[in-house]
């Protein structure tokens, strides 16, 4: 009788774990990412290697596809993406209809590269020199958009387009809230003004042995921008930290990606989480229509602890900004990229 | 007294370590079903990545092969492409007979994962594109018979950075000049 009760408490459940075994068995098997989405694709893989021990975060790849925006009158795009598909985005045929279009592109692309990125807020790329090839000091990016305006697009049209003012005016999709706010989780809904006497490059010691970073200064048009998150371990988060604050209680964050000796960018500062969340803004004049879009977009930069898997918080900045689409600005700020081209 | 209680006893016994036994069988099965679904899960999850390095490649050859037929012949394009740490752009010409099995009888591009050059003992460098291209890599029939790849040396391929690399494609009629500017 014993024997009979132990066998008829025991069966169900050897049973249960077999169905169950094929059940999960299933799943798994019929589990891939081909139905996901890019950004899901990408928002997935971002979790993933933040989430992984350094050690494993190299077998982790970040799974971002670089968006190809396309804004165009009537032009084929194939000047910039021959060879590639990129988004179309027709531009409207009145002049303030494109500008707004052009502006609401890349102020959406600024934020969705922040948000996709995690805010900055977490830990990409790891702490030591590893299969990664990250080292202390040295940034690593993500292209997260190529930005290209057709030739069909006047040099006129595109000096009207003001980003920041667009970003501080006009609100998020669905959201309620302005560009800037939702940049810096409410922390700002403004651009502060600041000493231009006091401009210096806040992050220029972000890399040992290179004082300052150098962007090509060529007046030739340049109509593609790459929207590039960046992230880098500068020996002490504290100097760049203090570097950043004390400069007349404001801070000249994008004056890290703008050409040296360009003047007045004001900057807001806003604390999160122990870290510092700043809007970086630049009015650039003098270097030819390229240079004054790339002035108009925002930088946004994370310096403070990452949130990371392990015990220890580490330290880190991140930025994304509105960078010339070409190897010597690309290349002079990102020794290593990663994502998918 | 002892005699009579003895039997039921060991009976008892029997049965509870034969129940502690199934028990234990039980957890035994049950964790390593538990560990077998872990490690497929986790392979599973990194075989979906696994591959995306020849994936890129394969995206960075269809973006050079579309910039390439976007010029007209005659024309020179400089063209920012991402780089793909750990392999080298290469091509071969239609009557070169060291090209790799790959690129049949026709002139072709590839990209390919590996060492391009091996160097020997005395300082010698052996050339090791078709091999490796023929090992790992992609390649594609080019539109024209004649491929010159410039490189920085010798034996000619172009190493693809981990960041950006700026190539120029001269197009003319009966051939493609690729080269990495610096």
């Amino acid at each position: 009788m014993r024997k009979r009760g132990v066998e008829a408490y025991f069966l169900p459940i050897i049973l249960l774990a077999i169905v169950g075994f094929f059940i999960v068995l299933y799943f798994l098997t019929s589990f891939d990412l081909i139905g996901y989405s890019e950004d899901e694709v990408c928002k997935l893989s971002i979790l993933s290697r933040a989430t992984s021990p350094d050690a494993a975060k190299g077998i982790v790849p970040i799974q971002c596809t670089t968006k190809k925006l396309c804004l165009t009158k009537d032009g084929d795009c194939r000047k910039n993406f021959a060879g590639e598909k990129p988004e179309v985005v027709k531009l409207s045929s009145d002049e303030n209809g494109a500008i707004e279009q052009i502006e609401k592109a890349s102020a959406d692309a600024i934020l969705d590269c922040w948000k996709m990125m995690g805010e900055g807020k977490l830990d990409l790329f790891g702490g030591l020199k590893s299969e990664l090839g990250w080292e202390q000091g040295k940034p690593a990016c993500v292209i997260c958009s190529r930005i290209a305006i057709d030739d069909s697009v006047g040099v006129e049209t595109l000096n009207k387009t003001n980003i920041n003012e667009y970003m501080r005016a006009n609100n998020v999709e669905g959201l309620g809230i302005n560009y800037i706010s939702a940049l810096t989780e409410g922390g700002a809904v403004s651009y502060a003004k600041t000493n231009p006497v006091e401009q210096k490059n806040a992050f220029e010691k972000f890399e040992k042995g290179k004082s300052k970073i150098e962007l090509s200064t060529s007046k030739e048009p340049n109509r593609e921008m790459a929207i590039v998150f960046m992230q880098f371990k500068p020996a002490s988060v504290g100097d760049v930290l203090n570097n950043m604050i004390g400069i007349g209680g404001t801070i000249a964050g994008a004056t890290f990606l703008s050409p040296i000796g360009a003047l007045a960018r004001p900057i807001v500062a806003n604390p999160i989480g122990g870290g510092l969340a700043i809007i970086g803004v630049g009015t650039i004049a003098g270097y030819g229509m390229y240079n004054a879009y790339q002035g108009q977009l925002t930088a946004v930069n994370y310096c403070g602890n990452f949130t990371t898997s392990g015990k220890d918080s580490i330290g880190g900045c991140s930025m994304v900004q509105g960078i010339n689409y070409n190897v010597r600005d690309i290349n002079e700020i990102c020794p290593q990229i990663q994502g998918n081209p | 007294m002892s005699a009579d209680t003895g039997e039921p006893m060991k009976e008892i016994n029997r049965m509870n370590s034969k129940a502690e036994l199934i028990d234990n069988v039980l957890g035994l099965i049950i964790a390593a079903i538990g560990l077998g679904l872990f490690f497929l899960a986790v392979g599973k999850f990194i075989g979906n990545f696994a591959d995306q390095d020849l994936k890129n490649a394969k995206n960075i050859l269809d973006s050079i092969e579309g910039k390439i037929d976007n010029l007209n012949d005659g024309e020179v394009g400089r063209f920012p492409i991402k780089g793909l740490d750990g392999w080298f752009f290469a091509g071969w010409s239609k009557d070169d007979a060291n090209k790799p099995e790959r690129c049949f009888l026709d002139s072709c591009l590839c990209i390919c994962k590996g060492e391009p050059v091996r160097g020997g003992y005395a300082g010698e460098r052996f050339d090791e594109r078709r091999d490796v291209c023929q090992k790992e890599g992609i390649c594609r029939k080019a539109s024209k018979d004649n491929v010159t790849i410039i490189g920085v040396e010798a034996i000619s391929y172009i190493k693809m950075p981990e960041n950006i690399a700026e190539l120029e494609i001269n197009k003319t009629k009966f051939e493609f000049i690729i080269k990495k500017n610096e």
